[in-house]
């Protein structure tokens, strides 16, 4: 029944006015027209649920796709939409280059409305859906797939089936927005009456009808028993509800004609009136081609309007279909995690269909609708009409299923259903082409209220960096993504639009053109370090009490983290660096420009350095590990059992000290290999004989004829990875050799360090040059971020833009390590140190 | 079954001792009506309050009854409850002709128990369950018959919007309408009309029109409808589509709301909300209704909301976000199936109208409008407002009086006034007395 339901307002608008009523109207808009500036200047022009997006790429669904164009919304409905609508002034502006808009979608068939429990009576035309909706429901799972209107069955869902035979009417509702007055998103208040065929209709109902006093003389009785027992009557009873209505509606219009009387009030009849006068179909549930059958003729015979839903053998009736204009409600293919059983040979699996067959109906003229099979996992239309167009439907022609045709079908597509002028603001904004993978639904409108909106709202304390385009690090990339940072950590990274409250943040950085990455790591440097002389035992004998005493040694006490040096790194982009000493020692992880100097060493051991390697060592070290592993298990068990324990602790021994976060796992071992045929040796001691995790450094002079294959599979087989000095791209024999894509192809992931100081500051140009040799710049990205960041441990800070991890971007002119991207600003635990004119500029108009 | 026609009891026939003068001295006196009085008196005679005041002459004959410390307040009345019955719902779902007064217990446990806890008058009424749950009657929480128990019936009729027996929401509302429109039908019949009047409202319909017409209120001429001809099981549905007899309807969730004023547009009813737990979205829908008149929220004052998404939980105090706008509620007190079986006194929290009157002092809601909640605002709401609910001359001499401040936790009930009638005193309490004694004792 085509009964739209609109706004009070709108229909106030609508409604008839009378000569004074105009008058009046034209007064009141003289008076505000003369208010209308001093109302502008109050920044109250713009009236809700008003604004335009620009630059978008629309989607219309009913007509053309218009790219780069404006859409104009007012007062919630669809103003105007095309490249060269002007976008009134004094409204408020989305810019969405780049972004794809397209009508909210209508899903064809849920069972939101049905709480489980049943309806009286087989035929039970007057039972509405609308009664069972609760407008207070959350629908986020909806939302976030891009649905912005449901229909709501009537009755019981049991599997996918009504249990009555006419279980009543449905409804059509948006699923959010007007929360002053939820009763306004009602789209249609009745719409297709629901008619289950089959063994389901006539499960008899759990309703019993209690006589007061109920004895085994006097038992409980089923309410209303189902009436048809076969198919045979419940087309009869079908056909006799149809002549019913007829011959209620011809008594009373006798009635109104020629004053005959008037006959008493039927509710079924009356509910039927919209079915036999043709405003409104019944929404027949059937699957087999006999029962489509059955009411193609019953329709055809009775005049009145069907529309099949399930329709699993429908493609036996297709000519059918198309010429008496039979739309029919498909489930469609895709099921998260199921997989159709049953055999090959059989079209119709289970009420499902396969693709093809929907297609081949389509392409007779069978006006088709996709839904999900199923109400839960957050149903993805989107994916339904994507599987469609897999097996070779026209992409315009499956978004139609999920928009337009459900539109019409149910009545409701002077409101909603494409995008054009006069229908509702329903909008759903996407990164790209709705039906690629990898475009998730960003945001949604209803009636031009923002009801989801991927991103957290931005509050009082955040800084905002736009970013033209946002490399994450760990695989997502997004164009125009904005990150969102509080109190020096990453609250959000991702796609960015309608950032609503971007005037409340403390700052915005805006680098809408730029491209925003992690801060880079240097995986092993001495970062401002003049101190190599301080090193102790830097030519000390392996295994003498010099290289002992090296165990501890941490280069990074000698260096100050405010020493202006360190910006020489930052300005390239450097953010974190590992500070390895020369010949033995710890590594730590130090973060460059960090806010607060005291907090800058952000990892004091991340792994143990071995220049050479040194089983003289590692042996009295294992042996002081095991002394004291012996006592304290000894010690453990003796409390247990609450026994005195005397034994003495081992003598505690410095220089050993620090060897044991090896043996217990804490830290590795990193150790220096000079080329592939010392990768054996090294794996051999302190893999196989020792339980070390290493990870190995160096190979600064591998040579292109050794056996790389087999160095590759120990180093994945049984280090935690690489990290590799430069020279990254070198000439041997007459021949250029770019490690870093040598060894990507064979497969191993690695870090890269510098070995030197300030010279560091070049190494993202090095880097760039095994690019441009040919090199992955994604591969060479992680190489320099998550690589690092997982081998030493310190990927819960630093290493990528995620969120809870510190606040370390690098804003590029262009691509990563393109050669000619420049580092336009650095920002560290979320303060901006290093930035362009540009950037530092809007730092300030802002503070 | 025994129909009991609507009839009002009259208070003076109850009293036993209907010349006692009684002449209450307390240290303070919270009249709702207006300010608090310290050091009041209060004199009862006949069953109602004589006088109210500092410096009231006291008469020669009274009997003076002097707590210098004590505080004296109306008594407590109760909007909606089920205490006193022992069934609370009929399993049949249409039984709009039942009365509660068949079902009323005066020896009930529940209703001793209110009584050690202040309240005078409680509004008994059918369960939540039923679609059309029968009449409710206004009772005193002291007396040895139903008679003597009886203040007013009936007063009002359950409508609930809870499906019953295995029913879906929708299904429910169907059935509702039908009740309606089955109930018309038959008037109409009475009437004489069911062959005429396409009329309605003086609007010549079109077709349309007119098929979607159900039998309905505007149909009806009440005086062509004489009341000996309409059948004892439809004069309840008469009086309340007449607003002779009031709606409460239960909504248990929000939504539910928009249809129960479905139901009162179309049949005029004169109606009293009991909302769900959930009612705190709906504050700005109820103050936006015209004509509503105080809700009854639900004895789960807080609500903690979760969202599925990010698990983080928001508090809603359902009671705060109706008083800032601007909607009058009374409260209810929990009660659970043991309501009527046993002495509750031992129990605290939300089963007591003092302590939820408390709550919505802590929660910043002032004091007077917090105790108006439990006094008389649901005196109004069952149409007894000029009779109890405050302390003011002229009414009804029920007072409940307090060994301090009454939504203090530490203070007692001292005493019970109803009508002028010494009800309870705490000494007297043996049930309490042998609580004390033994807490772990069952009853």
């Amino acid at each position: 029944m085509q009964r739209p339901v609109h706004h009070r307002e709108l229909s106030l608008a609508r409604g008839r006015v009378s000569g004074a009523r105009r008058l009046a109207a034209w007064c009141l808009l003289v008076m505000l027209a003369a208010l209308l500036p001093a109302v502008l200047r109050a920044g109250e022009g713009t009236p809700p649920r008003t604004f335009a997006l620009r630059g978008v790429t629309v989607y219309t669904v009913s007509g053309e796709i218009h790219e780069n164009s404006n859409l104009v919304v007012e007062d919630g409905r669809i103003k105007a939409v095309g490249k060269d609508v002007k976008i009134p002034a004094g409204i408020k502006i989305h810019d969405l280059h780049g972004y794809v808009v397209m009508p909210g979608l209508l899903d064809a068939e849920t069972n939101l409305a049905s709480d489980n429990r049943e309806t009286l009576g087989s035929l039970s035309p007057q039972v509405q859906a609308l009664d069972g909706w609760d407008f207070y429901r959350e629908n986020r799972e909806l939302l976030r797939g891009g649905v912005t209107s449901v229909y709501l069955a009537p009755g019981v869902p049991v599997g996918k089936t009504r249990t009555r035979l006419i279980s009543g009417q449905g409804a059509v509702v948006k699923i959010a927005g007007s929360k002053a007055n939820p009763r306004m998103r009602v789209v249609a208040e009745s719409s297709g009456f629901q008619v289950t065929l089959g063994e389901l209709s006539r499960i008899q109902p759990s309703i019993y009808s209690p006589p007061i006093g109920a004895s085994p003389d006097n038992p409980f009785e089923v309410l209303v028993p189902p009436l048809p027992q076969s198919r045979a009557g419940e087309f009869l009873a079908l056909r006799q509800v149809i002549s019913r209505a007829r011959g209620y509606r011809d008594s009373l219009a006798g009635h109104l004609r020629a004053g005959t009387s008037r006959p008493a009030y039927d509710p079924i009849s009356a509910s039927l009136y919209s079915v036999i006068s043709g405003a409104d179909h019944l929404r027949v549930r059937a699957n087999k081609a006999r029962d489509i059958y059955h009411i193609l003729e019953l329709a055809r015979e009775a005049g009145i309007k069907v529309v099949i839903e399930g329709g699993a053998e429908a493609e036996k009736l297709t000519s059918w279909l198309a010429r008496m204009k039979v739309p029919v409600i498909f489930p469609g293919a895709f099921q998260s995690g199921k997989l159709p059983g049953g055999d090959l040979q059989s079209p119709a699996i289970e009420g499902r269909l396969q693709e093809e067959s929907i297609l081949r109906m389509h392409r007779a003229g069978v006006q088709v609708i996709l839904n999900s099979p199923t109400d839960a996992e957050g149903k993805n239309l989107l994916l339904q009409a994507a599987a469609a167009v897999r097996v070779g439907m026209e992409p315009r022609e499956a978004l139609r299923t999920i928009t337009l045709n459900p539109a019409r079908v149910l009545g409701v597509a002077d409101r909603i259903g494409s995008i054009s002028e006069g229908k509702d603001a329903d909008l759903v904004v996407l990164g790209g082409d709705p039906l690629s993978a990898d475009n998730r639904v960003q945001a949604v409108f209803i009636n031009g209220e923002l009801v989801f909106n991927r991103a957290p709202p931005i509050t009082e304390d955040c800084t905002v960096i736009r970013a033209g385009r946002l490399v994450i690090g760990s695989g997502a990339e997004y164009s125009n993504g904005i990150v969102i940072v509080r109190k020096g950590k990453i609250e959000y990274a991702g796609p960015g639009l309608l950032h609503d409250g971007m005037d409340k943040a403390v700052r915005v950085i805006d680098a809408s053109s730029q491209t925003v990455i992690p801060g880079l790591i240097d995986a092993g440097g001495t970062a401002g370090s003049r101190a190599e002389s301080l090193v102790p035992g830097f030519d000390a004998a392996p295994g003498s009490a010099g290289a002992g005493k090296a165990a501890d040694f941490r280069l990074v006490d000698s260096i100050d983290p405010r020493d202006p040096a360190l910006m020489e790194l930052v300005r390239a982009g450097i953010t974190t660096a590992l500070i390895a000493p020369p010949a033995a020692g710890q590594v730590s992880a130090l973060k460059l420009a960090a806010k607060d100097p005291a907090a800058a060493v952000i990892k004091p051991y991340a792994a143990q350095y071995f220049s050479k390697s040194s089983s003289k060592t590692l042996k009295a070290a294992k042996a002081y590990h095991d002394s004291w592993v012996a006592f304290e298990k000894k010690k453990e068990a003796a409390e247990k059992k609450s026994a005195e324990f005397k034994d003495k602790a081992p003598k505690l021994q410095e220089a050993y000290e620090p060897y044991r976060a090896l043996f217990t796992g804490a830290v590795p071992a990193l150790v220096e290999a000079p080329n592939a045929a010392s990768v054996p040796g090294i794996v051999a001691l302190y893999t196989d004989q020792y339980k070390i995790r290493i990870l190995c450094s160096g190979l600064a002079s591998l040579k292109r004829d050794e056996d790389l294959a087999g160095m590759a599979g120990l180093l994945l087989a049984k280090t935690g990875g690489l990290v590799l000095q430069n020279p990254l791209v070198v000439k041997q024999d007459n021949t250029t050799v770019n490690w870093p894509q040598r060894l990507s192809t064979l497969g191993i992931s690695f870090s890269i360090r510098s070995r030197v100081a300030d010279g560091a500051r070049l190494l993202p140009l090095q880097v760039s040059y095994a690019v441009r040799e040919g090199w992955n710049s994604r591969l060479a990205l992680r190489s320099m971020t998550t690589v690092p960041a997982e081998q030493f441990g310190i990927s819960d800070r630093v290493g990528s833009i995620e969120k809870g991890k510190d606040a370390d971007l690098v804003i590029l002119s262009g691509e990563p390590f393109s050669l000619t991207a420049r580092v336009l600003g650095v920002m560290v635990d979320g303060e901006l140190v290093h930035g362009v004119d540009k950037f530092k500029g809007q730092v300030d108009a802002n503070e | 079954m025994n129909f009991i026609t609507p009839i009002l009891l009259l208070t003076a026939s109850l009293t036993a001792q209907p010349d006692e003068v009684v002449a209450l001295k307390v240290g303070r006196a919270i009249t709702v009506s207006g300010k608090d009085i310290e050091k009041a008196v209060i004199v009862m005679e006949n069953g109602r309050i004589k006088a109210v005041g500092t410096d009231v002459e006291i008469p020669r004959t009274a009997r003076v009854v002097d707590m210098p410390r004590a505080v004296a307040m109306p008594g407590i009345v109760d909007a909606h409850s089920v205490n006193g019955l022992r069934v609370s719902n009929e399993r049949f779902s249409n039984v709009p002709y039942i009365t509660v007064l068949d079902g009323i217990d005066p020896s009930s446990p529940g209703l001793s128990n209110a009584l050690r806890h202040g309240v005078t008058s409680v509004h008994c009424i059918a369960g939540n369950v039923t679609r059309f749950g029968g009449q409710g009657a206004v009772i005193r929480t002291s007396g040895k018959t139903v008679e003597e128990l009886v203040i007013k019936t009936p007063s009002a009729m359950k409508l609930s919007l809870q499906p019953a027996s295995g029913e879906n929401r929708m299904g429910n509302m169907a059935a509702l309408r039908k009740s309606f429109y089955d109930f018309y039908s038959r008037m109409k019949a009475i009437q004489g009309a069911g062959d005429e009047a396409p009329l309605i409202e003086n609007k010549k319909l079109s077709l349309t029109d007119l098929v979607k017409t159900r039998p309905g209120w505007g149909e009806i001429d009440w005086k062509k409808v004489p009341s000996e001809k309409v059948s004892e099981r439809d004069r309840p549905m008469r009086d309340l589509v007449r607003g002779k007899l009031r709606a409460f309807i239960n909504c248990p969730t929000a939504s539910d709301v928009f249809k129960a004023f479905e139901l009162i547009d179309a049949n005029h009813l004169d109606a009293t909300l009991v909302l769900g737990p959930d009612a705190w979205k709906l504050a700005d829908i109820l103050a936006a209704r015209k004509g509503l008149g105080p809700v009854i929220i639900n004895p789960r004052l807080e609500v903690w909301d979760k969202n599925d998404e990010t698990g983080e939980e928001k508090r809603h105090i359902t009671p705060i976000l109706l008083h800032k706008a601007g909607v009058p509620f009374a409260l209810q007190v929990l009660s659970d199936s043991n309501f009527n079986r046993g002495p509750y006194f031992g129990r605290s929290g939300p089963y007591h109208h003092w302590y939820q009157a408390a709550r919505l002092v802590q929660f910043g809601m002032p004091r007077d409008k917090a105790l108006e909640t439990i006094t008389i605002i649901p005196a109004r709401l069952i149409g007894i407002d000029n009779r109890v609910g405050s302390i003011e001359a002229g009414k009804d001499a029920n007072i409940a009086i307090f060994s301090g401040d009454p939504l203090d936790a530490r203070s007692w009930v001292e005493r019970v006034f109803i009508e002028g009638k010494e009800v309870y005193e705490r000494g007297k309490d043996r049930d309490l007395e042998r609580l004390l004694k033994d807490p772990e004792r069952s009853f």
